[in-house]
């Protein structure tokens, strides 16, 4: 089990670097010259080429590349081109937003998902069962702000129970902490469940079909007992396996959210610093977004490990 | 092993026997089909004519709510929201087909190229898609909306950038396994080109799984503009697109919640429509292989 | 003890199987065979109440005075795993392939007895011995994936046996499994039905296999039975064609011989041999 950790640790570092060097290149090499872009094309080529080197930018890739990497292992990256801030300061700070939503909706819609999914499987020939599906059909459908904006009209605008905007760290004060966080995690949880939902479902039909759950049957168990005390792990398996594709999506949601319902969080300084053309920030926030999906995707591995015991053997015996 | 297995593997007797009553017919593809034919003819018509000038400015009515003039209201200024919904239609639906049609081409082709190459490109690929999916078009369009600007182009590459290694993916595995048969290596050694092969033999029995995952692609990429729009690193004024109407929603949530609901549940039925048309065809065209659920 | 009447299976109005009458003994060894299609396995699936819901039932089931066609589910599932048990074809299959062993054979002990949950992990070793698995105190924590076929099918058996069934119903249980772990698993059926005075129902395609461990056979073809009787008068004298057909396509019939010399039986037709 160990053995499982320490590979998919090893491979999830080695894919940050290789993301890592594919972000930097995408903005190296695409589009314009920050300089110009940022002073304009009437600058004066002297204007320019000062500024590109107080930023940095006149020096090969691979020093830029190295002082960034570096940076970010030692934990300085110095200042936005604006000044305003320190860049690693900032990141540090807009983290527990961002990961308080992300690991929360992922922790809160993996069990919901079970439970809704189990449900909807075992009543697949009523019709309370394809009326679930359905509902999750639905919300397969629905952009990530336009529900934000909807929960917002009926719980902050229409009963004013919720707050729409505002953040208040869990530490200082945990009870609006956790009230300015429910609308943002229900947003997001909600999409990724109606994913989760369905493949669920199909997953435990599947299950249900398989030779080990006659056996069951056949000891005397009723079809609901056999189903969860047999089926709902064996179902979970492909859920997990390949949700962590579902995985990006949902940061990608995180993104929006954290847009909609102005959270302090990463999401949200990756949008402002696009906009202002802060190449550094929008790199290294990009590399720890990055980190946070493939973080999920270990969880996601390791959930598969401790789930079917025939992947911890096959690692072992290797 | 024992030489013979003449029971039919139970659970596919069962599979099979569950599958025959839903095969026959798909009501999906058919509401599919309803709602996307309503979506398409709306963008075309909107080429000709859409009930008020989108951009025609109307102080008098501003944010009137929905009424028989105004079939979704308007917004801040007096425009009609029912004809900048017809108008934004035409940029996302564009922004869909480019983005699908490359990577649904590039996507093909790089899965059929690994495919048909050995153990080492092949693990290499799966290396280098891996990293291809991991990261989320949203992320990609902020990077590139950095040194190239927000606009269309950025939401387009970054759209390709991800549906391009999720196709490839999609492909490879099926790809691999029809190469794989004997009959496929039987013509190899008849002196049939690979190129050969790979069109006659392969494409035809992966046409049908490319197809599903084009319509799912293509729910995918109406949602990502939308976002990518809201978020105001879309298609940039005067071109006007859905997630547009809805960012300027947003500041006027309390005053007129129809500004947001009504784009906003177009959108759903938009995305909804190619879902359904993808989950329809793959009931339709593979019984067994839609138990197992697409990406 | 179990009486099978006016039976029918069917389908959207096909009929798939059709037996007229069909006991077993307290004790006996009936053996069902036919080849694939003949409808034995839907048979004895539907003495368990076991098959797809689509299939239509007819007639009458009686086990031990109960009527079993119609039943409701809640009284089916007590008789299931308690009164009645059932082997499958595949073992690596019919096991949880995520719960471990001991748990698994303990399920039916679990289900339909009061018993403590260690006097349960004891009486499970006991039955993991029974059915000569190896250091079964180790095999308790083990996965079905860790085990060969045939001590899967002995997990099986153990499970089958756990509440001392008087009914066991063997669907083709070596089918599956080398030739060299078959002798060992018919041997243990076999040795379990003996000593506990449990019936056996054993389906098989193959007629060797059958033979070897049946008092009495039932020879199906097309869903209905065309002969039945002592295993001696089917096997030296079959009156049916299609029962001579059987012996004559038949590979393993010279085996049986071989066979029965290592299990120590020929034809057994009373308990006590």
């Amino acid at each position: 089990m160990f053995r499982v950790f320490i590979k998919s640790f090893a491979l999830m570092v080695v894919s940050a670097l290789s993301g890592s060097v594919v972000i930097f290149i995408l903005l190296r090499s695409v589009g314009g010259d920050i300089a110009t872009v940022m002073l304009g094309t009437k600058a004066t080529p002297e204007a320019l080429a000062s500024l590109r080197e107080s930023f940095g930018l006149n020096r090969s890739w691979f020093e830029q590349y190295g002082s960034w990497i570096s940076g970010v292992f030692s934990g300085n990256l110095g200042e936005a081109y604006s000044k305003q801030y320190v860049i690693s300061t900032e990141i540090v700070q807009r983290l527990e937003p961002t990961l308080i939503l992300t690991f929360g909706s992922l922790f809160i819609s993996i069990p919901v998902a079970l439970a809704i999914g189990v449900y909807s499987a075992m009543n697949f020939q009523r019709w309370r069962g394809a009326a679930v599906d359905g509902i999750a059909q639905v919300g397969l459908a629905i952009p990530q702000f336009f529900l934000a904006l909807v929960l917002v009209i009926v719980f902050a605008v229409h009963f004013g129970w919720l707050p729409a905007t505002g953040y208040v760290s869990i530490f200082t004060e945990p009870g609006t902490a956790i009230r300015s966080m429910v609308l943002p995690i229900a947003t997001l949880s909600l999409g990724i469940t109606a994913v989760f939902t369905r493949f669920v479902r199909t997953s435990m039909i599947e299950q249900m079909n398989e030779d080990y759950m006659r056996t069951a049957k056949a000891k005397g168990y009723t079809v609901r007992s056999a189903a969860i005390i047999h089926g709902l792990r064996n179902a979970a398996i492909p859920l997990v396996t390949t949700g962590a594709l579902q995985i990006g999506a949902l940061i990608a949601g995180s993104v929006v959210v954290e847009n909609v319902f102005t959270l302090p969080g990463i999401g949200r300084l990756l949008l402002t610093s696009a906009l202002t053309r802060e190449a550094i920030t929008v790199q290294s926030l990009s590399l720890v977004i990055l980190i946070i999906i493939l973080s999920m995707n270990l969880f996601m591995d390791l959930l598969y490990g401790i789930l079917d015991p025939r992947i911890r053997h096959k690692e072992s015996r290797k | 092993m024992s030489e013979s297995n003449p029971t039919v593997n139970a659970k596919q007797t069962r599979t099979a026997l569950a599958n025959r009553s839903g095969a026959t017919k798909s009501p999906q593809l058919i509401l599919g089909i309803i709602l996307t034919g309503f979506v398409v003819a709306i963008t075309i018509i909107s080429f000709f004519w859409t009930p008020y000038d989108p951009v025609g400015i109307d102080v008098e009515s501003r944010l009137t709510p929905p009424n028989l003039s105004h079939w979704f209201g308007t917004d801040r200024l007096g425009r009609d929201l029912f004809s900048q919904i017809m108008v934004g239609s035409q940029n996302t639906l564009y922004v869909a087909l480019v983005s699908t049609g490359v990577g649904l081409l590039l996507g093909t082709s790089l899965g059929l190229a690994a495919a048909g190459s050995g153990q080492r490109w092949g693990a290499v690929f799966t290396r280098i898609s891996d990293i291809g999916i991991a990261l989320p078009s949203i992320l990609i369009a902020l990077v590139l909306a950095t040194t190239l600007g927000p606009g269309r182009l950025s939401v387009i590459v970054a759209i390709s950038f991800w549906f391009v290694p999720v196709t490839a993916r999609v492909v490879v595995g099926p790809a691999r396994q029809i190469l794989a048969l004997d009959f496929v290596e039987a013509a190899m050694t008849h002196g049939r080109s690979r190129l050969y092969i790979v069109f006659r033999q392969v494409v035809p029995n992966i046409g049908p799984i490319v197809i599903v995952q084009t319509s799912m692609m293509f729910a995918a990429a109406i949602l990502i503009e939308a976002s990518l729009s809201f978020l105001g690193v879309g298609a940039q004024p005067p071109t006007t697109s859905w997630g547009k109407i809805m960012m300027d929603s947003q500041p006027l949530v309390q005053q007129a919640p129809y500004y947001s609901l009504l784009p906003g549940a177009f959108i759903v039925i938009t995305v909804l429509g190619f879902n359904l048309i993808g989950d329809g065809l793959a009931v339709l065209l593979d019984p067994q292989q839609s138990k197992k659920g697409v990406v | 003890m179990l009486e099978i009447k006016n039976f029918r299976i069917s389908i959207a109005g096909k009929t798939l199987v059709k037996i007229n009458h069909l006991a077993a003994e307290p004790g006996e060894r009936l053996g069902l065979v036919g080849e694939s299609g003949s409808g034995k396995t839907l048979t004895v699936l539907s003495i368990l109440g076991l098959l797809p819901s689509m299939m239509d039932v007819e007639g009458s089931i009686i086990f031990d005075g109960k009527e079993l066609v119609g039943s409701p589910e809640n009284v089916l599932a007590k008789i299931r795993g308690r009164d009645i048990a059932m082997v499958f074809q595949d073992p690596s299959r019919s096991l949880n392939p995520t719960m471990k062993i001991g748990r698994q054979v303990g399920e039916t002990l679990h289900l339909h007895t009061d018993l403590s949950k260690s006097a349960i992990k004891q009486k499970v070793i006991e039955l993991m011995k029974s059915v000569q698995l190896p250091d079964p105190e180790k095999l308790y924590t083990r996965y079905p994936h860790e085990l060969s076929g045939g001590q899967q099918q002995r997990v099986m058996i153990a499970m089958a046996i756990a509440c001392k069934p008087k009914l066991l119903i063997a669907d083709e249980p070596t089918t599956a499994l080398d030739v060299t772990v078959q002798q060992g698993i018919l041997k243990l059926i076999l040795q379990l039905s003996k000593e506990n005075d449990m019936a056996v129902i054993f389906v098989s395609h193959n007629l060797g296999v059958v033979q070897a461990v049946s008092e009495r056979i039932a020879v199906m073809n097309s869903g209905e039975i065309v002969e039945i009787g002592p295993t001696s008068t089917i096997l030296d004298s079959p009156s049916a064609t299609y029962t001579k057909e059987l012996i004559g396509a038949n590979p393993s019939i010279p085996d049986a011989q071989e066979l029965n010399r290592l299990l120590g039986t020929r034809f057994p037709t009373d308990r006590g041999d």
